[in-house]
């Protein structure tokens, strides 16, 4: 992104625009003094606090340096001319080849000043240049229109096409179908001719898979509260505003026009220089509702609305590597359309990276919810996310294993997230994944005090469906990871293995397993049946037991200790109903058993404004 | 950077302390313990801890529940592993010591980086009391590690003002499992409920309660929950623990006081820690906890009257020590450390439970009376037999341990025992029944064989208090 001129010739581009009457002296001055904190661009100053429209400030730049401007919406664009220069050559320049004019090159550009990438044109095509200004909105649209399928098959395919072995496109190895077929013979054989031994044997890898699973959990419940504040986060507001970076911000929406209001609003509350803000909202093509409310609130030049095509698989990852594409900046971070983050959540992230391994690929930010007292889901769900992302998180990292990411305010380094593949849109629970992927590849993931606040959801049915997506993702990420198990140990080492088992595997095979666990328990505390003696040798009595008396209520004493940090005392009394919540897990971990077979790549889209702080809002409007 | 290295070299100065110091003390209470035992010290609830174990990993059959569910089953359930590998007689003393090393680590982080740490660590270390809570494998040595834990971290927790999570969450954790070690840390979860409810938030008091308190009373409702399932009665334990009666209690409150007179003597730190604590209000709840368990449970519990129980004040002077206003208070804690030490050995013979007495007595050489001497002679004896000996070890369980080997035997864990308890010789070669002036089951159910009037019992050996028949009809 180039617009406007250096600080010599500031005063000029001004003073065109004041002269066009398209500014006056106040607005201009105001620009002026945000540049001299902020620095960079004039222009962009200007266009991303709306105190000019984009398309006018174009017009007096190509005034000012003498060059046409080009509407590259009415403009014809010759397709060889297109082929001339390779997708991301013109991505990356962001400039567009538009035809051969007396054997001259026209090329559209939104920086006609970088004599670099003259140079390089004419390098690769072995023809002079004829520089034109456009924005960067008409090359994105050119792009998007004229190389729409390759588009596609980057944002889709890429992953699949060059790390195959990441990509969750085919779910099961081969090896795993059979592994999984034989194993099932096994027990079918061993439940038909010997079915005590096969009960005692499954009932005793569950028992001890189900003990370790809920140890290490308290483990890293631990660890997690041993966390303090860190230096570096506090020093975020050292960070001068000159020196902090382009930071690219993604916020995939699909039907949520309702929320469209709340999200400008949020994005405007961050406290990061406009001009180095590059927000990118990714509308779904048949989306046309969300666009339109989009486009009547008239946000400032630094919101950037962005329409993927459909294709399918139709989810968000799809949708955040569309963005991925044309980001611009030097970080770059996900926030879905509800999200409140904290204002000052980027230069935290930027001052971490700092301060972080060189190696360090992506910062999560701690996610919570703002309709906490809602109603019983949404009260769950906030002792839940606390305990997540205020313990379980900050305990992976200091274990040093893998940390499976949040759904948003996870905050990358652009050029090491496009390194790593992007995200994976066969995975419905795709951050989860990134955070395993980036570890075998030998990259860090931290974790950031900042939260992010979100909307809970409140009903029941959106629950489940929520929760089905990210079970069945945990179960697509065990699965795409478990593929060569030996070569997993080799990229992230045997304790971070052990702790990938115990979390990534294990989390969904404790919401399968507990209401069985629960159902055998209180069919033998009711009938005192004998019938299950000998599936419950002593000593697995004693540990089913433990497991299901000493590991429920850990869990729920964790829950109690996760509000307390954030001082939401009012809470706490409700962690002891966590067993019922545990009732709702169960469900949506058997109905993700049951999708994954059935429909692996299905999104369940969870509908968000339907909180009554958006009603209320609503009606107050 | 520079100082960044620093604090890294100074971490792994304090790393290498700390290692060398668990080890020499582990070492230390360890030999004290094997050496004590060598001399026939044997301390009572080592021996019924073991054996206990032996029953449940080694029995016939071995079950969970053969570990009586009386006391809290941790201790029994730390013994598991050695009586399973047959380790059993170095288990108690083994697990006490680490317990001990464990203490004096926690002890040794509490303090301030002073010149005179060494100076007050050591006569803690060598004091006869932490010496006999440390060494003689009963499980006062594990109550003490996680008590003087709990008071550590929950002083951190009231001294952040409620902003230390982490020490919040472990000491609830530690005072809870507690629970399952002795049932008198309820006596130090009471008074420190005032500490939390002194809060103008209401919110706030309910969770902290809530979080204070959920891991004592789960635990508990855990262990009434297998004491009904197990036994049919949720209040088992409470029902078959020792409570000193009323009467008892105003008999023996003269040696109450006269063991609190003699804690004090022993650890006068305590006094010179509560001088500064009483000033911080806010502490002094905590810091007086130890003495609410060592009066309570000397006045309520009639197996428990043990000064070991105040080397908790000695624990929670040091971990205090951080409060002390001056050096000179600390030279002060340091003297008054070197002076109980000094006092425990030469008031040893004064103390009001005779087991400590005959420990200390035992190492520095002046008691010549070998503990359970007769049980490991009798135990010996059995040894030597062929069959299966009907046996009550409800009082004696010391020669079940000593032998080693409970499949010998038949005895009350099992349903066989009730079952032929008026005829054991249908089901036992041999019988073993002490004088009847001591509580036997077989002796109220057969008052004739002790009298040797049974004319299925045939007397084979006399050994101490007890008769060792054979059945004259017994076929294997």
């Amino acid at each position: 992104m180039a617009v406007g001129l250096d600080y010599k010739s500031r005063s000029r581009i001004g003073e065109i625009l004041l002269r066009e009457g398209l500014i006056d002296e106040a607005k201009l001055s105001l620009a002026l003094e945000l540049q001299r904190e902020w620095g960079g661009r004039l222009g962009r100053i200007l266009i991303s606090y709306g105190l000019v429209r984009r398309l006018d400030l174009y017009k007096a730049l190509s005034k000012q340096l003498n060059l046409p401007f080009l509407d590259l919406r009415d403009e014809r664009i010759d397709l060889e001319a297109l082929k001339l220069l390779s997708l991301n050559f013109m991505k990356e320049n962001e400039v567009i080849p538009i035809r051969i004019e007396d054997g001259k090159l026209l090329v559209a550009m939104t920086d006609p000043l970088q004599e670099n990438t003259e140079k390089e044109i004419e390098r690769i095509t072995g023809l002079p240049v004829k520089k034109a200004i456009t924005t960067e909105l008409d090359i994105i649209w050119v792009l998007g229109t004229y190389f729409k399928e390759e588009l596609k098959q980057q944002t889709i395919e890429l992953l699949a096409r060059e790390k195959a072995e990441f990509s969750a496109k085919k779910i099961l190895a081969n090896w795993q179908i059979v592994a999984f077929y034989t194993f099932s013979t096994v027990f079918l054989y061993l439940l038909f001719f010997k079915p005590i031994l096969a009960f005692y044997v499954a009932n005793s890898i569950v028992q001890t898979f189900f003990f370790l699973s809920v140890m290490f959990k308290l483990v890293l419940s631990l660890l997690g509260a041993k966390t303090r504040k860190r230096e570096e986060e506090a020093g975020a507001h050292q960070i001068r505003d000159s020196e902090l970076p382009d930071y690219t911000i993604l916020i995939p929406v699909y039907k949520e026009a309702r929320v469209i209001p709340h999200l400008i609003e949020s994005i405007r509350r961050i406290d990061y220089p406009k001009s180095k803000l590059d927000v990118k909202i990714l509308f779904e093509e048949d989306d046309i509702e969300t666009l339109v409310a989009a486009k009547e609130l008239k946000p400032e030049g630094f919101f950037e609305f962005i329409v993927v095509p459909h294709s399918f698989p139709k989810t968000k990852p799809k949708a955040c590597n569309w963005g991925l594409q044309f980001a611009r900046g030097k970080y770059i971070t996900i926030y879905d359309a509800e999200d409140r983050p904290e204002p000052d959540q980027l230069k935290k992230a930027i001052s971490t990276f700092r301060n972080s391994p060189l190696n360090t690929v992506c910062v999560q930010a701690r996610l919570n919810y703002y309709n906490k007292y809602e109603n019983f889901l949404t009260r769950m769900f906030t002792l839940e996310y606390s305990y997540w992302f205020d313990y379980i998180l900050p305990g992976l990292e200091l274990l040093g294993v893998p940390i499976p990411l949040g759904g948003t305010s996870n905050h990358f380094v652009t050029e090491r997230l496009k390194e790593i593949g992007g995200w994976d849109p066969f995975n419905v629970t795709e951050d989860a994944d990134l955070g395993v992927r980036a570890a075998r590849l030998g990259y860090t993931v931290r974790t950031l005090d900042s939260t992010t606040y979100e909307e809970a959801t409140s009903r029941l049915k959106n629950w489940i469906n929520q929760r089905t997506r990210w079970i069945k993702g945990y179960m697509q990420t065990y699965a795409v990871h478990m593929r060569n198990p030996f070569r997993l140990i080799r990229e992230i080492g045997l304790k971070s293995f052990i702790g990938f088992q115990l979390f990534i595997g294990g989390t969904p095979f404790v919401f399968l397993v507990n209401p069985v666990l629960w159902i055998l328990y209180i069919v033998w505390l009711l009938t005192q049946t004998r019938v299950l003696e000998p599936i419950f040798p002593p000593w697995v009595l004693y540990f089913s037991l433990l497991n299901l008396l000493i590991g429920n209520s850990m869990i729920v004493f964790m829950n109690m200790i996760a509000v307390w940090r954030r001082k939401l005392y009012r809470l706490t009394p409700w962690a002891l109903l966590s067993p019922f919540y545990w009732i709702l897990h169960s469900i949506a971990a058997w109905n993700a058993q049951i999708q994954l077979v059935s429909n692996p790549f299905y999104w369940e889209k969870t509908p968000h404004g339907i909180s009554r702080i958006f009603t209320a809002r609503k009606q107050t409007t | 950077m520079e100082y960044q290295g620093y604090l890294q070299q100074e971490s792994k100065q304090r790393k290498t302390v700390h290692i060398l110091v668990f080890f020499s003390t582990f070492f230390f209470y360890f030999y004290m313990g094997m050496l004590a035992h060598e001399k026939g010290f044997w301390g009572a609830e080592e021996v019924y801890l073991g054996e206990k174990a032996l029953l449940a990993v080694r029995g016939e059959p071995a079950r969970f529940e053969n570990i009586g569910l009386t006391y809290p089953p941790f201790p029994f359930m730390l013994r598991f592993l050695p009586a399973y590998l047959g380790l059993h007689p170095y288990a108690g003393a083994f697990l006490s010591s680490v317990s001990g090393a464990l203490t004096i680590l926690v002890l040794l982080s509490s303090l301030r980086k002073t010149g005179i740490s060494t100076l007050i660590i050591t006569p803690v270390i060598v004091n006869p009391l932490f010496i006999y809570t440390f060494s003689s494998g009963g499980s006062a040595g594990l109550f003490l590690l996680l008590l003087s834990l709990f008071t550590f971290y929950f002083k951190r927790f009231i001294e952040s003002k409620g902003e230390d999570t982490f020490a919040f969450f472990i000491s609830s954790l530690i005072l809870g499992f507690s629970f399952l070690i002795r049932y008198e840390a309820v006596f130090f979860l009471m008074p420190l409920i005032f500490t939390l409810i002194q809060d103008k938030n209401r919110w706030r008091v309910v969770s902290k309660l809530l979080i204070f308190t959920f891991p004592s009373l789960f635990l508990s409702t855990g262990w009434t929950y297998i004491n009904w399932l197990y036994k049919g009665d949720p209040f088992h334990f409470i029902h078959t623990f020792g409570l000193i009666s009323f009467e008892t209690t105003l008999r023996e409150h003269k040696s109450l006081f006269y063991s609190f007179a003699l804690a004090i003597i022993l650890f006068p730190s305590y006094l010179v820690s509560l001088y500064h604590v009483a000033r911080q209000p806010n502490l002094l709840i905590l810091f007086l906890s130890p003495l609410a368990v060592a009066l309570t449970s000397t006045l309520l519990l009639d197996n428990m009257v043990s000064t070991s129980y105040f080397c908790l004040l000695g624990s929670v002077s040091l971990i205090f020590e951080s409060n002390l206003g001056s050096n000179a208070s600390r030279y002060l804690l340091a003297i008054a450390l070197i002076a109980g030490a000094l006092i425990g050995y030469t008031l040893s013979d004064r103390t009001t439970w005779g087991e400590e007495r005959d420990f200390i007595k035992t190492l520095i050489g002046t008691h010549k009376d070998e503990r359970f001497k007769e049980e490991k002679e009798l135990a010996n004896y059995l040894k030597s037999l062929q069959g299966k000996i009907f046996f009550d070890d409800t009082y004696d369980y010391a020669v079940v341990f000593f032998h080693g080997d409970p499949k010998s035997f038949v005895l009350p864990y099992q349903m066989e025992f009730g079952f032929y308890l008026k005829a054991p010789f249908f089901i036992a070669r041999y019988v073993v029944v002490p004088h009847p002036k001591y509580r036997n089951m077989i002796n109220e159910n057969n008052p004739f064989i002790f009298p040797e009037q049974d004319p299925n019992w045939e007397l084979v050996e006399k050994i101490g208090k007890w008769k060792i028949f054979a059945a004259r009809y017994h076929k294997d």
